[in-house]
């Protein structure tokens, strides 16, 4: 995606302004607060629906909606337009208000290609700001992990990576729970049928149906237990059955119950005697993934990264935070155990509740006193809540309810059970009771069996689904690392070869190792050979910058949607000097061709870099030259440096002679950069337009010298004539620069004794204008430059070919 | 500029191990890269893989 064009109305301090951008790079610079940055703020509206700067972390009350608008203008009023070529080719409007900003109006509706390019923008990767730059190197590993993540947008794997992690301890859980489930029953049916193994089942269970007058089964799973059976009693004596039955269970169970809570409840105690020796408060559980986290932080600095405490080594933090986290994991597994055995403990309770069933009810008609007391029984263990008694701080609530049981008397009880049994057995003959009983084991037994076998169908499934998760997690985590060590080996190459790109000069052998280490992406960079560091550790700021531009690109890079043309870069070369700010420009050019940069500056010379050096079209730097509430930023796009001297010398001769004198150094010094002009050194590495300009006509003239030996040689009379006439149009145009030099030197100085007129200062202009394109192409505009082989210059040329001149060795 | 999203590769290079194991049925993947692919939070996509590959537990259980 390009911008063709960008209409900014009544937004972030802008009043209506409208930029021809023609999918081309641009740079906008001017001096602080005259509006650059709200253009930027426009483009990442007009993309997300939402300006950076005001929102996230720190913004407090701003936001967009509130304060997008200009100051005094309606949300409805703020309103970005663009026109915007898709990497397609296909030209379409789009608009979006501060009233509706999570609308965008797209005419025609190509919305596709302008969804992809909102999905690039979500991920940040649209804009760089200086401010990033921090986010990506001087930061620590973790929190470079995370803008990583969010600008690859790769930060929804972890969402896939936690359902496998969910689903294998779900899978496991479920298998746990079956083949729980599966022992239990097989241990109630064989207690059923007074089984003491299950090769006794079969014959168990003919036994029982011996009883009831059946034939022997075959098998077990020939049919129904009580299939062929013929049996029937009265209500009154199934009722009397059953609750003979039931009254039998627990006159066994009530005795077992105080010895087995005794021993559970001293397991729970165990636990808690071993989690109040380990001398750890509880609340240390709770730090586990902070100490964690810290572990991962250490960059090196001995810094501790919570508190920014300044260690005298690193080696000493790091062992205290490793046997922090050794303290709380081994306490972590305390608690675990504790949860195990409490709720150990309380399943007693369970089946105590179980064990008692409906018996109150059942007995109200035979009471001897036994319902009241089964019914305070019950009413004893309902005070234990069994949600959360497993949370380590409700230990002693629970334990003193545990002991309250355990000191009960159970004679009350089993005396009013015998007696009970007494009144009901009467009540039905012996016969009867056997067959009642025999019925309703089979009937138990029946049930469990079905289950039994239900459950034996379903396991292999369940315990294939536990493997088959735990080999989906362990490939996705293989899938990922792999993806991701490939990944960073990418970006590590491409982030050396940028970062190369710009430092050539001073770092030609520099390398880099970036590795994603889970939750950390730890990075490292060579120093002058001297090994391997943090970035932070002895580089430069300025060296810093580059490193998280040359980051910045390896990342952006990495990112795959075709319509991500346009990047923003707001500020970020600040802190990088003039000539690597050059091998940044050539890196733009030459690994970035097809994309479009905007790239904010405040710095003029920086801008006018980006135009010498062919990043910017000089119709596409658009100076903001001042700001006011009522008109906003006010401009002037395409600078051109000979009419605007003159326009602003009609209003203010010494602020038009200023901003002339440093056009020309500015024009000069490039010149000489080019042409590898020989200034005549200085210690202070400072030089004037003046000594700019000789130097660049000096140089111009000795290589068009050197052009005209080489093609006397070759018997070029075309080039003869063509340099020839160059060579007497400068020696003209260096008079007349000349006789206006006084002029020049004195507008610089702004000599007090020296009162230049207007016609003066515009006559200076006149001669400089001729003179400076002498040193252009006619047809591309370009300046000439000289190349070089070792120290010696081999030929004069331009962009466009129109001059290519081989020079004289 | 690559052709695939990273994520997209994570998914493809997992979906190639997991289709080359012969530990899944044709449903089973279908299933899993429907979930993988799908806006469905962790919880509720842990859920519809366990589903996809049978390992939702009894009721009784």
């Amino acid at each position: 995606m390009k911008i063709l064009n960008l209409h900014v109305q009544k937004f972030r301090g802008i009043v209506d302004i409208n930029l021809n951008l023609n999918g081309e790079n641009a740079v906008i610079f001017g001096p602080n607060g005259v509006g650059k940055s709200a253009v930027v703020d426009a483009v990442d509206f007009l993309l997300r629906g939402e300006v950076s700067r005001l929102t996230g972390e720190g913004t407090g009350d701003v936001s967009t909606a509130k304060h997008g608008p200009h100051i005094g203008n309606q949300p409805e009023e703020a309103k970005i337009t663009a026109i915007i070529q898709s990497i397609s080719g296909k030209t379409f409007t789009v608009e979006r208000t501060v009233a509706q900003k999570d609308k965008v109006t797209i005419d025609p509706a190509f919305s596709s290609d302008f969804n992809d390019m909102v999905a690039y923008a979500q991920s940040g990767a649209h804009c760089l700001a200086r401010r990033e730059l921090l986010h990506y190197i001087l930061t620590t590993p973790a929190t470079r992990s995370q803008q990583i993540q969010m600008l690859l947008d790769i930060a929804d794997t972890k969402t896939v990576r936690d359902a496998f992690t969910k689903l294998k301890k779900t899978a496991a859980g479920n298998l746990k729970d079956a083949t729980d489930s599966l022992k239990r029953y097989s241990s109630d049916l064989r207690i059923k049928v007074g089984a003491g193994s299950d090769d006794q089942l079969l014959g168990n269970i003919n036994s029982l149906r011996a009883v009831l007058g059946g034939n022997a089964l075959a098998s077990l799973d020939e049919s129904s237990f009580t299939n062929g059976l013929l049996y029937s009693d009265t209500k009154e004596n199934t009722e009397i059955a059953s609750c003979i039955r039931n009254l039998e269970e627990l006159d066994k169970y009530i005795p077992t119950l105080q010895p087995v809570l005794q021993e559970k409840l001293q397991n729970v105690q165990d636990t808690v005697q071993k989690i109040e020796n380990e001398n750890t408060s509880i609340e240390n559980i709770n730090y586990i993934s902070l100490i964690k986290s810290g572990l991962a932080l250490l960059d090196g600095t001995g810094r501790c990264p919570l508190c920014l405490h300044e260690w005298a080594s690193e080696d000493e933090l790091r062992q205290i935070l490793q046997e922090r986290k050794e303290k709380s994991e081994s306490l972590s597994a305390q608690l675990d155990t504790y949860q195990n055995s409490m709720t150990n403990l309380l399943s007693e309770f369970s089946t105590y509740k179980t064990k008692i069933g409906i018996l109150p009810q059942q007995l109200k008609k035979w009471d001897n006193g036994c319902v009241a007391e089964l019914e305070n029984r019950l009413k004893s263990i309902a005070t234990i809540s069994f949600q959360d008694n497993n949370v380590f701080k409700n230990f002693k609530k629970v334990q003193e309810l545990v002991d309250t049981i355990i000191k009960q008397s159970s004679d009350t009880l089993l005396d009013l059970i015998q007696k009970q049994l007494v009144v009901l057995r009467p009540l039905m003959d012996e016969n009867s009771k056997i067959k009642s009983d025999a019925w309703q084991a089979l009937n138990a037994a029946n049930e469990l069996f079905i289950k039994i076998e239900e459950l034996n169908k379903t396991l292999p499934t369940i315990k294939s689904a536990a493997e088959k998760s735990i080999f989906l997690l362990e490939t996705y985590d293989a899938s990922q690392a792999a993806v991701l060590n490939e990944l960073f080996t990418s970006i590590s190459d491409r982030f050396t070869e940028f970062y190369k790109a710009m430092h050539i000069d001073d770092e030609k052998d520099f390398s880099a190792v970036l590795n994603n280490d889970g939750a950390a992406v730890n990075m490292s960079v060579d120093f002058y050979g001297q090994g391997q560091f943090p970035p932070m550790a002895f580089h430069s700021e300025g060296h810093q910058d580059s490193m998280g531009i040359a980051l910045f690109f390896a990342l952006m890079e990495k990112l795959t949607t075709s319509e991500s043309g346009l990047v923003v870069l707001d500020d970020v070369v600040m802190s990088v000097d003039i000539e690597h700010r050059k091998n940044f420009c050539r890196l733009l050019k030459k690994f970035f061709p097809e994309r479009q940069f905007i790239i904010t500056t405040h710095d003029t010379v920086w801008a006018k870099n980006l135009v010498n050096e062919g990043v910017v079209e000089r119709k596409n730097s658009i100076q903001f030259l001042y700001w006011n509430i009522t008109e906003g930023p006010v401009m002037v796009v395409g600078q051109d440096v000979w009419n605007t001297s003159r326009a602003k010398a009609e209003v203010d001769l010494h602020g038009a002679s200023a901003f002339f004198r440093r056009e020309m150094e500015c024009f000069f010094e490039n010149v000489c950069d080019k042409l590898h002009a020989r200034v005549r050194y200085n210690n202070v590495h400072k030089w004037d337009y003046g000594q700019y300009m000789n130097a660049a006509y000096k140089e111009l003239q000795d290589l068009i010298k050197k052009a005209e030996q080489q093609a006397r040689d070759f018997k070029n009379t075309e080039a003869l004539d063509k340099l020839g006439s160059l060579s007497s149009t400068l020696k003209t145009q260096i008079s007349a620069v000349s006789a206006d030099n006084l002029v020049t030197n004195a507008l610089i100085h702004f000599n007090p004794d020296y009162e230049i007129s207007k016609s003066e200062f515009l006559a200076a202009v006149d001669a400089l204008e001729q003179f400076c394109h002498s040193f252009e192409c006619s047809k591309c505009n370009a300046t000439l430059s000289a190349t070089y082989t070792g120290e010696n210059p081999v030929s004069l040329m331009c962009k466009c070919g129109s001059y290519a001149y081989p020079l004289k060795q | 500029m690559d052709e695939q999203t990273i994520q997209d590769k994570i998914k493809t290079t997992f979906m190639n191990a997991v289709s080359g194991s012969s530990k899944f049925s044709e449903d089973e993947i279908n299933g899993i890269v429907t979930t993988i692919s799908s806006s469905l939070k962790a919880d509720k996509m842990a859920e519809s893989i366990l589903k996809s590959i049978g390992g939702t537990a009894d009721e009784d259980t």
